[in-house]
């Protein structure tokens, strides 16, 4: 007797170790096949955005570094250029900062598609990838660490500018790095491209089409695999990426192994681009001369009277941005991270709404599994990348 | 972030009229007004007319502003991918509803959902479910009335069905 209904509802999650954080999923199936699904999400929901509400505008940066908590530098970044843009002083940033930007955005790129090759890689089967990619990953945070005091949080970025200029020993080891790293990229490669293994688990599995994928407004490495080259760094550049040079990787397969590859072309981009921004960088300052939008050095304040009146100013009653709204938009290493700020000229934001990349590109999930194997789930989820901070905000 | 142009903007006041509240450019990007009646209609012509091509929803969201009545207005963010420009849709939601756009865009299924349980405005044509709270949380966290450490709840609401 045939039955309708589903033989077994499997839970899948919120603990299970493949579904890259607290992602939940209610699987109904029949036989090994999934005639449908549901996403439960929420787990990790902190309320950024009501936070982000009751704070001064400096003060929301270090939240937003939590959001995502593998790309701090590109969340700040979004939010940084919004505000600025909100301000009216995009064009008043020192140059020097803006390639530093860059180069730690695309420094976070990369660390961040290397915890995504890792975790993906290991939940395929493939362990020493893992090992691999976490091991050239420590480095960049190290990199971190140098420039910014913090590996994971960095708190780099300002409105106005960036935190602290490069040291010596940061150039040298970011040379270093770009050095070795394309040579650990081949050696990543060599595991995975053409393991025979790898193919037959990602191959033809959760084909997205272009069509499809813009419907749902998929965003990031998974519309490039997908064939569409929306890239927001082409689109609409922001910082200095206009004036660097390099490609968009894109594949038009769709599936899990062309989203594999887009990611592994895009590190290769990275090096390139963060080479690039070394040589074209200029000397120069690295914040807003305005005293009315950045604190003043520290040198001034603990010397100076105006050095201290301005801080107080400026810690007391923070920015006040005129009445409007803005949005702006980062390519983060998932998608499009967008920053939509309502202002009603004070110093807090009156509504902040982050458009967070992992939400809208995981929304297609119940509709994608259907007719896959429970098997090809947990390489979906791997390849949409999703990241359940950023999701539930 | 490109925005639609002047000759574009001309298109939709020829075209809309008096369906259109008002059209505002603020930093280069523009935003348009449009009532709630003529929203489906709007929406459906940004996404097939030739000269606009919106093919891609970018983010819904609401904004709630308790003085005004009514009180909600939701916002849509719209982008062509082919002719690269953008444009936001901006729509008051009198008596807490407006219609889905869940038809022409699929982006809207979770995110209309998110706009739903944090400021309960209600989607009409579409079934509506909570995305990220308890299906019976009572509250709707995004509101300004709202107290930023919530209310105490019993444990009983957190059965993650």
């Amino acid at each position: 007797m045939e039955r309708e209904k589903a033989d077994l509802i499997l839970n899948m999650g919120p603990q299970h170790p493949s579904t890259h954080g607290v992602l939940r999923l209610v699987l109904e199936l029949k036989g090994e096949k999934i005639i449908g699904s549901d996403a439960v999400i929420g787990y990790v929901h902190r309320g950024v955005e009501k936070l982000a509400e009751t704070r001064k505008y400096m003060q929301i940066l270090p939240v937003f570094d939590r959001v995502d908590y593998v790309s701090a530098n590109t969340n700040e970044l979004g939010f940084v250029l919004a505000v600025e843009k909100l301000l009216g002083i995009e064009d008043k940033i020192p140059e020097r900062a803006q390639f530093l930007r860059v180069i730690m955005a695309e420094l976070t790129r990369i660390s961040s598609h290397l915890i995504w090759l890792g975790t993906h890689a290991l939940e395929l089967g493939a362990m020493s990838v893992f090992l691999y990619a976490f091991r050239e990953r420590e480095k960049v945070l190290d990199l971190f660490e140098e420039i910014a005091g913090g590996r994971l949080h960095t708190g780099y970025m300002r409105i106005g500018g960036v935190a602290y200029d490069t040291t010596d020993r940061f150039i040298e080891e970011l040379e270093e790095f770009l050095e070795i790293f394309p040579h650990k990229l081949d050696e990543y490669e060599d595991l995975l491209t053409e393991n025979r293994i790898w193919l037959s688990r990602t191959k033809g599995v959760g084909v997205i089409d272009k069509e499809t994928a813009v419907n749902w407004g998929i965003t990031g490495p998974t519309l490039r695999a997908a064939g569409c080259d929306y890239d927001v760094r082409k689109y609409y550049p922001y910082c200095v990426y206009g004036r660097l040079d390099f490609n968009v990787p894109v594949y038009t397969e769709g599936d899990v192994y062309a989203r594999y590859r887009v990611r592994m072309d895009e590190m290769r981009e990275s090096v390139k681009i963060i080479r690039q921004c070394l040589d074209k960088m200029p000397e120069g300052p690295v914040q807003i001369e305005d005293t009315t939008i950045i604190l003043p050095p520290k040198e001034e304040v603990y010397n100076t009277m105006v050095g201290l009146i301005q801080h107080f100013e400026l810690v007391i009653h923070g920015l006040t941005p005129p009445v409007g709204e803005v949005y702006a938009a980062v390519e983060g290493p998932r998608g499009e991270l967008g920053y939509y700020i309502v202002s009603d000229g004070s110093n807090k934001p009156y509504r902040l709404r982050i458009r967070p990349p992992s939400l809208i590109n995981i929304a297609i999930l119940p509709e994608l599994l259907k007719d896959h194997y429970v098997a090809d789930v947990i390489s979906i989820i791997g390849s949409l990348d999703p990241l359940m901070g950023e999701v539930d905000r | 972030m490109k925005f639609i142009d002047e000759s574009l903007i001309d298109v939709l006041k020829k075209h809309f009229k008096d369906k259109i509240e008002e059209i505002g450019t603020f930093r280069g990007e523009v935003t348009v007004v449009v009532k709630k009646s003529a929203l489906k209609e709007f929406m459906g012509f940004l996404r097939h007319d030739d000269r606009f091509q919106m093919d891609m929803l970018v983010d819904v969201t609401a904004v709630d502003y308790p003085e005004h009545n009514p009180r909600f207005q939701v916002v849509y963010h719209l982008r062509s991918i082919p002719m690269k420009h953008n444009l936001r849709v901006k729509c008051w939601a009198e008596n807490d509803e407006v219609p889905t756009v869940l038809d022409l865009w699929k982006t809207a299924d979770w995110t209309e959902r998110e706009v739903y349980e944090m400021f309960g405005v209600r989607f009409t044509g579409r079934e509506l479910r909570k995305l990220l709270l308890p299906q019976n949380y009572p509250y709707h966290p995004l509101r300004k009335d709202f107290p930023l450490e919530g209310y105490e709840e019993p444990c009983e609401l957190w059965d993650w069905e």
